[in-house]
């Protein structure tokens, strides 16, 4: 990373390659967390039939 | 009653065990949008632990040695992956409206520690003692000096800065996040947003007061207050009441999040180092570019250098003055760091010299006893021989011409400059101990340290203030602070830095209140982001068969 550095010129834009990756990276990240799910946990709560989740499932201290 | 009896209470009813590490949590945080607080809270870990290495042996230790010089780059890529990580972090707590049901100070304390980290690591450029430290200083000083804080907080003098990085700020980040991470924790966090816009004022009302326009709490302020008929905020089983809940490991997950941090940080440091060019100095200036630094020393000399003409904190001229509308904070400050260019970077040097050097007296006397009209003759003839002055085998040959002592006054200083004399001469401050590098950075700022700078591309009209020397990656999270500076008409304006400043102070401020700010608080919940953060299934488990979207 001590080369010569490397830059990106699109009109006034003037952005070092290593920065334009970072960001692509923050969005991609980004992206990435707001869709995929984390694996783990309970499926879904049977409902009653009075659509209140089961006391055994509800969050408890 | 008893105090200590109040505070036990206190803390049993705020901060129950259970809460601080609970083994069961929502099921909606079932999303990485999740992860990014405990990535920032590793990432600072390791920037602690680096720093505190690199704090126990000193700024020679990470340029000199091969170890110290890993652990610096531990502790640059450290700051990469926890400013990569909160920034994520503001962006999906933005996007859940995470402020939501009494969790506005969460948020406010919150943001205050973004903008605190982003000083830190200013300071922390500062402080590296490269020709990267020494850029940021010069060009940063303009906009501390166009706000009226350049003497308060100089930027150049290293001593400063130091302990600003390695003492105040720090100490008030881990403050700041160790209060930020008690809060959320005591309120637990905020609920999947409400499938009507009805439901949620109603939620919002019943946990964070009454509402006023955009969810704002201002009326809630001025109006009537009836606490006593709102639950009691850290009431996590009242206030997760009808979702699902799952087994969670707070623990093993911070310390899953600590190896991933830790890993990434050795792995990058030993593989790409980090970014330390040498700093530049006035010795290898004089001697890469003689006739450059004659012309800036006579530019000095004459008074009419960017420094000299500057005006406050240095002097009283307004080259550089900038101001808000009519009202100018650099000129209100004063001058705080008196400089007389002259003096300090030509008549002091060779008043030193002259001790060793009876010639030079005379010289100095010949120029001290001329009349004003005199010396500015001899400067103007000096400066023209100097733009027909050229370099043969390392020797300056300045053509003859009616410049009275000067070539003998400029040779000499040219010779303190080549010897690395004047490196010294400029950081004496009749003490022993040097930390100030204030005379020797502006006197660099004027001509030097730019042309290198655009070689790094490290201008502001090459949106140098994100970059780094090298291919490394800069300080892309802050890009909206800089980009300012590339548009109109920031970027065409004399006083720039103080309009840039105004503006990031009003758009910090806004970004610190977002969640008091009417409308603009409510903005998530139309950006429908959350929706994705949290499926229909955690959102409402009870009607998870309807599979219908929300409503406004």
């Amino acid at each position: 990373m001590e080369g010569t550095p490397h830059y990106l010129h699109a009109g006034f834009i003037l952005i070092s390659t290593s920065n334009l990756v970072v960001i692509a990276l923050l969005l991609i990240v980004f992206a990435a967390a707001v869709w995929l799910r984390l694996p783990g946990g309970h499926p879904s709560p049977t409902v009653d039939d009075t659509g209140d989740v089961p006391p055994e499932q509800e969050v408890t201290r | 009653m008893n105090l200590t009896t109040r505070t036990r209470e206190w803390v049993r009813t705020w901060m129950p065990l259970e809460d601080m590490l609970p083994d069961q949590l929502p099921a909606f945080v079932r999303s990485p949008a999740y992860l990014f607080g405990v990535v920032g809270l590793s990432g600072l870990a390791l920037l602690i632990v680096s720093g505190l290495v690199l704090a126990f042996f000193g700024p020679q230790w990470w340029h000199d040695s091969s170890i110290g010089r890993f652990v610096n780059s531990v502790h640059f890529w450290s700051a990469q992956a926890f400013f990569f990580a909160i920034t994520l972090h503001l962006w999906t707590e933005f996007c859940k409206g995470a402020w939501r049901h009494g969790r506005r100070p969460t948020w406010v304390v919150g943001a205050i520690t973004f903008v605190v980290a982003i000083g830190t690591a200013f300071t922390g450029y500062l402080s590296q003692t490269n020709f990267d430290a020494q850029w940021i200083a010069v060009q940063g000083k303009d906009a501390m000096n166009a706000i009226g804080i350049g003497s308060f907080f100089n930027l150049m003098n290293f001593g400063q800065m130091y302990g600003f990085h390695i003492v105040l700020f720090p100490l008030l980040v881990v403050l700041l996040v160790l209060g930020h991470v008690l809060q959320v924790r005591v309120r637990g966090v905020v609920r999947p947003y409400a499938r009507s816009v009805k439901e949620e004022q109603a939620r919002e009302e019943e946990w964070g007061g009454a509402i006023g326009p955009g969810w704002s709490p201002w009326t809630a302020w001025l109006g009537p207050r009836n606490r006593t008929e709102r639950p009691v905020a850290s009431d996590h089983v009242a206030y997760y009441r009808g979702l699902r809940s799952m087994p969670y490991d707070l623990l093993r997950e911070g310390l899953i999040a600590l190896l991933a941090a830790t890993v990434f940080a050795l792995v990058f440091a030993g593989l790409f180092s980090s970014p330390d060019d040498p700093p530049l100095t006035i010795q290898a200036y004089a001697q890469q570019d003689p006739v450059s630094f004659l012309k800036t020393s006579l530019a000095e000399l004459a008074g009419t250098s960017t420094i000299a003409q500057y005006g406050p904190p240095y002097n009283g001229q307004s080259g550089s003055v900038q101001s808000l509308g009519p009202v100018s904070l650099q000129t209100l400050a004063g001058i705080t760091i008196p400089l007389d260019t002259a003096q300090a970077y030509v008549l002091q040097p060779l008043t030193v010299s002259a001790d060793t050097d009876p010639s030079l007296t005379t010289v100095l006397q010949q120029f001290a006893s001329a009349t004003d009209e005199q010396r500015v003759a001899w400067e103007k003839a000096y400066a023209g021989a100097l733009d027909k002055t050229t370099v043969q085998n390392g020797t300056v040959v300045v053509p003859g011409a009616t410049d009275g002592p000067l070539p003998a006054m400029m040779g000499r200083l040219l010779v303190l400059g080549r010897n690395g004399a004047l490196d010294g001469l400029l950081v004496r401050s009749g003490g022993f101990y040097q930390a100030n590098f204030t005379k020797p950075l502006l006197f660099l700022s004027e001509d030097a340290l730019p042309a290198r700078a655009e070689n790094d591309h490290l201008l502001g009209t090459q949106w140098g203030m994100m970059n780094e020397t090298g291919n490394y990656p800069g300080q892309a999270w802050l890009w909206l602070y800089t980009f300012w500076y590339q548009i109109p008409p920031y970027s065409t304006s004399p006083n720039a830095d103080a309009l840039v400043w105004g503006t990031i102070a009003v758009l910090t401020l806004a970004l610190i209140v977002l969640p008091f700010i009417p409308y603009l608080n409510r903005l998530p919940y139309h950006l429908g982001v959350h929706r994705l953060i949290w499926r229909e299934d955690d959102r409402h488990p009870s009607r998870s068969s309807e599979r219908s979207g929300p409503t406004s």
